[in-house]
C-alpha cells in the first residue's frame, strides 16, 4: 500500500486491526468457510486492515458432543470479536429437548435484533432470474413465532391434541427494526441511483392486535424520517408484487416470521440462495452467514457454492471499514466470473465446483484490489 | 367431453343444483357476470340443471345495512349446494363490526379446506414459469387465523401475543 494511504489512515484516526470470529458449524458449512477466510486473508495481505481470525465451534455436531449447540468458549470468544463469519448448522428433523439452534442462540446472547439481507441481481440470463433487482430485506431478529412459546391446549372441545404457539409483537422491538429499516433507506439514497423508499410488510387483517402494534410502531417512526418515502402491504399481496416486479422495491421491513418466508422467496431470483448472505447486528457484534444453511443434497459433494460465505465475508469488511469499500472490488469480481459464465457451480447452471469457482473469484479479487492499491484515491473520503 | 358428461348426467335422475352467484364488491361485480355466462353455458349445452341464486355480501352491502352478510344470504345459501364468490374489500384497520365474508361462510359452513390450482398457461411474461401443474391444499379454520390476540406488559413494555393453534382433527382433515 502506498504511504499515503497509511497516513491517510493515520490522520483520521481510522481502526485498521479488528478480530473476527470464524464459525464453520456444519455440513457445507465447512466447505464454503474456509473461502470467505480467504477473502478476509487476502484483505489483511493486500491493505492496511488486519482481521485476526479466532476460529470458534457451534452447530449440532457440537451440540452431540458437547450438549451445548453454543459451548461457552465460543461465546467467550464471541463478545471478544468485532464481527463473525457463520457458516451452517445442521437442523435435525425433531430436535432434542433442550437444543437451540446456534445461530438464534448468539441472536439472543448477544441481541443481534436485526437480519439485515441484500438482495442484488446477478448477470445470469436464465429464469428464475430477474433483472434491476437492489433491495434490502430488514427482518426483525428477536420476537415473532421465533420466542419459542410453545405448549399443549389443556382444554378444547376439538377432539385430539391441540397444540399452541404464542407469536410475540412488542413496540419496543418494533420500533427499534422500524428505525434501523429507515436509518438504512437514508445511507443507501448517498449511494444508490434510485429513490429510496420503505416498504411495511405485515398481515394486520387477520392480525390486528400483533402486526397492527407493528404497523403503528413502523408508521411512527416514520414520522422521524420524513424525507424517506414509505408505504405498507400485506404479506400476501407483497408476495404476489414482489414476484410479479422485484425491482420496483428498496427497503423491506418485516416481522421475523413474514422477513424469513420474503427473503427466501426472492433468493432465486438473484441467484439463489448460493449468492444470499446476509447479516446479524445489532449491540457490538456482527455475524454474517451465507443464508443457506446446510442442505442434505449439496454435502460431501464439493459443489456447495462459496460466494455467499465469501459475500459475508466481505459484507463484515465493508461494516467494519467502510472507507476502503472493499465491496466494490468483490463485487466487481463476482460480476467478472458469472459474466465469463466458464467457471459455476451447478445451482448457476454450470458443471464447476465449489473450489473451482472459490478460486477463480479469489483470483479476480486479488486482481483488482491490487490494482486498486497501485491507484491513488482508493480510500474514498468520508 | 359435453358429450360424455351429458350421457353420464343423462343416466342419472335430473336434479336441480342451487348456486349461489355472489359478485359482492369492486370488480367482484365485473368479473362474476362472467363466470355465471359460463354456468349459463354449461346447462345449456349438457344436462346439467342449476339453479342460479343471486345473493349480496360485502363491505357495500355492510355499508348500507350494518351487516357484510345479510340474515337472507345466509338463509339462501344454506340451501345451495355450490357458489360463486366475487370479492370484498377489506380495509384495514376494518371498522367495528365488520366480519370479512369469506371468514364468516368458512367458519358457518365448515369450509376446513382451501383448494388452489396452479397451472402454467402460455403467456411469455417475466414471472410466468413452464410446466407447472400443482394444487394447493390450503388448511382453512385454524393457524393465526383463529384470533385470539391479546396485549400484555412484559417488563412494563408494550407486547401484542397472538395464538397460533394447530389441532391433530384439522391437520388429519386437511
Amino acid at each position: 500500500m502506498k504511504a499515503t494511504s497509511r497516513l491517510l489512515i493515520k490522520i483520521k484516526g481510522l481502526r485498521t486491526t479488528f478480530r473476527v470470529g470464524i464459525i464453520p458449524g456444519d455440513g457445507i458449512g465447512l466447505e464454503v468457510v474456509p473461502w470467505g477466510q480467504k477473502i478476509l486473508e487476502a484483505v489483511s495481505k493486500n491493505t492496511p486492515l488486519t482481521f485476526e481470525l479466532v476460529p470458534l465451534e457451534a452447530g449440532f455436531n457440537v451440540f452431540k458432543k458437547s450438549g451445548k449447540s453454543v459451548p461457552d468458549e465460543t461465546m467467550k470468544g464471541l463478545k471478544s470479536c468485532d464481527a463473525a463469519l457463520f457458516g451452517a448448522a445442521a437442523t435435525p428433523v425433531t430436535p432434542p429437548v433442550g437444543y437451540v439452534p446456534p445461530i438464534v442462540d448468539i441472536r439472543q446472547r448477544c441481541n443481534l435484533y436485526a437480519a439485515v439481507r441484500p438482495l442484488v441481481s446477478v448477470p445470469l440470463d436464465k429464469k428464475p432470474a430477474r433483472p434491476n433487482v437492489d433491495m434490502l430485506v430488514i427482518r426483525e431478529n428477536t420476537e415473532c413465532l421465533y420466542v419459542q412459546k410453545e405448549r399443549w391446549a389443556l382444554d378444547s372441545n376439538l377432539g385430539g391434541k391441540v397444540a399452541i404457539a404464542e407469536r410475540h409483537i412488542s413496540e419496543k422491538a418494533s420500533r427499534r427494526i422500524a428505525r434501523l429499516a429507515f436509518t438504512a433507506a437514508r445511507q443507501r439514497r448517498s449511494v444508490k441511483t434510485r429513490p429510496p423508499h420503505v416498504t411495511i410488510v405485515h398481515k394486520a387483517n387477520i392480525l390486528p392486535v400483533t402486526d397492527g402494534l407493528f404497523l403503528e410502531c413502523c408508521r411512527d417512526v416514520a414520522k422521524e424520517f420524513a424525507d424517506i418515502p414509505f408505504d405498507d402491504q400485506l404479506l400476501d399481496s407483497f408476495m404476489y408484487k414482489v414476484t410479479a416486479n422485484p425491482a420496483q422495491y428498496d427497503v423491506v421491513v418485516a416481522p421475523n416470521t413474514w422477513g424469513n418466508v420474503i427473503s427466501n422467496a426472492i433468493a432465486p431470483m438473484v441467484g439463489g440462495l448460493g449468492m444470499v448472505a446476509g447479516i446479524n447486528q445489532g449491540g457490538n457484534l456482527l455475524v454474517a452467514e451465507p443464508v443457506h444453511g446446510t442442505p442434505k443434497h449439496l454435502e460431501n459433494k464439493g459443489i456447495a457454492n462459496p460466494i455467499a460465505a465469501m459475500r459475508a465475508a466481505a459484507m463484515i469488511v465493508q461494516r467494519l471499514a467502510p472507507t476502503f469499500d472493499v465491496e466494490y472490488f468483490f463485487e466487481k469480481a463476482i460480476q467478472q466470473v458469472l459474466m465469463e459464465g466458464r467457471i459455476l457451480t451447478p445451482d448457476l447452471g454450470g458443471q464447476s465446483t465449489g473450489s473451482e469457482l472459490g478460486e477463480l473469484v479469489m483470483t479476480r479479487f486479488l486482481a483488482l484490489l491490487q490494482l486498486g492499491s497501485e491507484q491513488e484515491g482508493v480510500f474514498r473520503d468520508g | 367431453m359435453f358429450r360424455r358428461l351429458s350421457m353420464v348426467l343423462a343416466a342419472a335422475p335430473a336434479k336441480a343444483f342451487r348456486v349461489a352467484v355472489i359478485p359482492g364488491d369492486g370488480i367482484g361485480k365485473e368479473v362474476i357476470p362472467w363466470g355465471q355466462k359460463c354456468l349459463e353455458a354449461v346447462q345449456m349445452y349438457s344436462g346439467l340443471r342449476l339453479q342460479l341464486v343471486p345473493l349480496e355480501a360485502g363491505y357495500e352491502c355492510f355499508v348500507k345495512t350494518g351487516k357484510s352478510i345479510p340474515d337472507a344470504t345466509i338463509q339462501e345459501l344454506s340451501t345451495c349446494q355450490g357458489a360463486l364468490f366475487g370479492a370484498a374489500a377489506t380495509p384495514s384497520p376494518a371498522p367495528f363490526g365488520y366480519v370479512s365474508p369469506v371468514i364468516d361462510f368458512r367458519k358457518r359452513f365448515n369450509l376446513y379446506a382451501n383448494v388452489r390450482p396452479m397451472k402454467s398457461v402460455p403467456v411469455d411474461t417475466p414471472a410466468a414459469r413452464s410446466n407447472v401443474d400443482m394444487v394447493v391444499v390450503r388448511e382453512n379454520t385454524e393457524c393465526l387465523y383463529v384470533a385470539r390476540e391479546k396485549f400484555d406488559l412484559l417488563n412494563a413494555d408494550r407486547v401484542a401475543i397472538a395464538e397460533r393453534q394447530v389441532s391433530e382433527a384439522a391437520s388429519l382433515r386437511i
